[in-house]
């Protein structure tokens, strides 16, 4: 019998830790990222997001990304080339990463089958809709990177293509299926009896991504020279933008951007919608802007800076009591819960020389899109919808155990129900397990700034705001701008340095 | 089998069974894209082909060429202008645009010039080297390009419907042949490629 117990747990031990991923590649990541220079990454310092890299391609090597967490190791080495400035590698590792995504989505029953029996880790990992998007957000700024704005800009489309279709399954999510069915009932009331929130068709409150249709509305300028874009579709995104921004205005707290206010006058003057113009003109009384046609012979950076860390996920356990064949049982589960993430860093200042002369301009980043709220508010609309097949799952295990009890006493004694009964807690603790994982490499939060400029060439100095006490300085990056150039500009801010790390 | 080996059997069966199929890797099926439901709804090589072979018949099978014949006496000389993507996909605009250009080249109905700017600079670096370099009879100077009649453009759209579980994705080419002397469209077509994704409804 010890033997027979020994192998068992074996078994389950194998099993579980076969399935549970490390979770360390984030930590390296970050604390070589942390190491730049004034704290800062940007398109040439690239040393310390190099070592960064090098640390998830190791880790690939090694297999610390089990076979079900492919995408969440596209994702962490799409983002590690994209902040390594390799533009065109993490374009391909995202396009693969997309397609694997859209694969996942529409996964087979069998796989949703052996989640409810075991945990969440028997599925392959494909990502919360917030995370999904960001694929798509991120590769947009690769193809911007390299001047393509026709692909930018598809991958811009991608995202509100993906939010609507994601959306409209929900409201149609089925019940347990087979034989789970039957515990449905029990779960619904051992949650409602403890006052746990839970609606499996909880839709997700983030339906559009404001700074995606703002970066729309700017690819499209940028092609409007080769007749690839048109003011009308330019304007139509950036009207779209600043909808979706007054929603984020109440849902995340993040305030409609300067920014939008100029590009929305321009485009709808320029697209020849005088109501509109005049509506906007209302809407921004005193917001200045250059038209169009001065417009097309300035040169644009498109500044985008990426500051912290987003949240991770960890294990929360929820422990009831519940009565099963004349007992009363302890049904337990673990659903994940966020911890952790932010960033110290609201945005950049950023100033403007000639080279070796004065200062010609000076502006200030704004909030494109905080990832933190959005991911916090996605994952609670997440939690929802999956809580309540967490409680099917352990009320199903918790009834299993108890009756492989009643059948081993009445079958072999006490001792063979004693043993049933470790067996069973073994494998009922191997394989509670939340499903904590999550795209670990995002930021906290986007900023962004759209300076134009004559043609020229030109010191960028880029500071943060607030002035972080591990940064010296900033940043200073040169550049040269020919009429009707777009170019990005982008910069990453690590959170600082762990105290051992 | 006495009852305690039957538990033992049942926990280490369970056990094996759980650890083996929780841990399996998923896998990836490749179907014709021709295939309904199959993996992909993303424009595919394919999809140029048959969409450029099905413009092509359009535009032969339409009256505008006999009509510019008549009235000019001779083929029209056309040239390509853009085909801009606005569909939600990365689409290679070029190699649909080959497809099309090299089958109306060779149905003999249309002359062809090339619109390129990267084709005209690299003829013109050659003109100039031949001015430089070439006998005088085998120059081919400055200023004897034939100039288009027509240029062909267009677009490429997608949209998507929805309906229980499937996800129909729509890919819809526009084409039009525009006359560079008046600005009259002359030809103008359409064609939708249908795509269908099949989609669970157990997702979570």
């Amino acid at each position: 019998m010890a033997k027979f117990r020994l192998l068992s747990g074996g078994l389950v031990c194998l099993m579980a830790s076969a399935c549970a991923p490390t979770f360390v590649q984030d930590r390296m990541y970050f604390d070589h990222l942390a190491k730049a220079p004034g704290g800062m990454i940007g398109s040439t310092n690239t040393a310390a997001a190099n070592a960064a890299l090098a640390s998830i391609k190791k880790a690939e090597r090694k297999n610390e990304y089990g076979t079900k967490d492919q995408l969440l190791l596209g994702m962490d080495l799409g983002m590690a080339t994209h902040v390594a400035a390799r533009y065109k590698e993490s374009e391909m590792i995202f396009r693969k990463s997309d397609r694997l995504a859209e694969l996942l989505f529409t996964q087979s029953f069998t796989s949703i089958l052996m989640s409810y029996q075991l945990n969440d880790y028997s599925l392959p990992y494909k990502g919360l809709p917030y995370e999904r998007v960001m694929i798509n957000l991120i590769n947009s700024l690769n193809y911007a990177a390299t001047g393509d704005w026709s692909g930018a800009l598809v991958e811009a489309r991608k995202i509100r293509e993906k939010l609507v279709a994601y959306n409209r399954m929900y409201p149609q999510a089925a019940g347990p299926p087979g034989n789970y069915s039957q515990f449905d009932g029990r779960a619904r009331d051992l949650l409602s009896g403890h006052r746990i929130s839970y609606n499996p068709s909880q839709l997700n409150h983030y339906t559009d991504d404001a700074f995606a249709r703002y970066l729309s509305g700017v690819f499209e300028e940028a092609q409007v020279a080769t007749g690839e874009g048109s003011y009308q579709s330019a304007y139509l995104s950036y009207k779209k933008a600043e909808r979706t921004y007054e929603k984020y205005r109440l849902l995340y707290n993040t305030p409609i951007p300067a920014f939008l206010g100029p590009a929305l006058l321009r485009t709808a003057e320029a697209a020849g919608r005088t109501s509109e113009y005049r509506k906007w003109r209302q809407v921004y009384p005193n917001v200045s802007y250059i038209p169009a046609s001065g417009y097309e012979q300035m040169g644009h950076i498109l500044f985008v800076g990426y500051n912290g860390k987003i949240f991770h996920l960890a294990q929360n356990k929820l422990a009831f009591p519940l009565p099963i064949a004349g007992t009363i049982s302890m049904v337990s589960f673990s659903v994940p819960k966020p911890v952790g993430g932010g960033s110290g860093v609201s945005g950049h200042d950023i100033t403007v020389r000639r080279v070796d002369g004065p200062a010609v301009y000076q502006t200030s980043s704004e909030l494109g899109d905080d990832l933190m709220a959005i991911g916090l508010t996605n994952f609670k609309d997440h939690l929802n919808r999956i809580i309540l097949r967490e409680a099917i799952r352990s009320v199903l295990k918790t009834v299993e155990q108890i009756t492989a009890q009643n059948v081993a006493y009445r079958q072999g004694g006490i001792l063979a129900g004693l043993g049933a009964m470790i067996g069973g807690g073994i494998f009922a603790v191997a394989s509670d397990q939340a499903d904590i994982r999550s795209w670990r490499l995002l930021p906290a939060s986007i900023d962004f700034s759209m300076i134009d400029l004559p043609p020229g060439t030109y010191d960028l100095s880029i500071v943060t705001r607030p002035d972080v006490s591990y940064g010296h300085g900033g940043l200073t990056e040169r550049v040269t701008l020919v009429a009707g150039q777009y170019l990005l500009i982008r910069t990453v801010n690590p959170p600082p340095a762990r105290p051992n790390g | 089998m006495s009852g305690s080996g039957k538990i033992k059997v049942f926990f280490m069966g369970a056990a094996l069974f759980a650890a083996l199929t929780g841990c399996s890797s998923y896998s990836v099926q490749r179907v014709s894209v021709d295939t309904e439901g199959g993996v992909t709804s993303r424009w595919t090589d394919t999809d140029a082909r048959l969409t450029a072979k099905t413009m092509i018949r359009k535009a032969l099978d339409a009256p505008w060429l006999e009509r510019f014949s008549e009235k000019n006496g001779r083929r029209p000389v056309v040239q390509l202008g853009q085909l801009i993507n606005r569909s939600d996909q990365h689409i290679n605009t070029r190699l649909f645009l080959n497809h099309f250009q090299d089958d109306l080249i060779n149905s003999g109905k249309v002359i062809f010039v090339t619109a390129s700017e990267a084709h005209r600079r690299a003829a013109e670096a050659e003109r100039k080297f031949q001015m430089e370099h070439a006998r005088s009879s085998t120059i081919h100077g400055p200023g004897q390009l034939t100039g288009a009649d027509v240029m062909i453009t267009g677009s490429i759209n997608s949209f998507t419907a929805s309906r229980g579980g499937k996800t129909v994705r729509y890919y819809e080419t526009h084409l039009k042949a525009i006359d560079l002397t008046t600005n009259e469209i002359l030809w103008g077509s359409q064609y939708q490629v249908k795509k269908i994704a099949h989609q669970s409804s157990m997702g979570f």
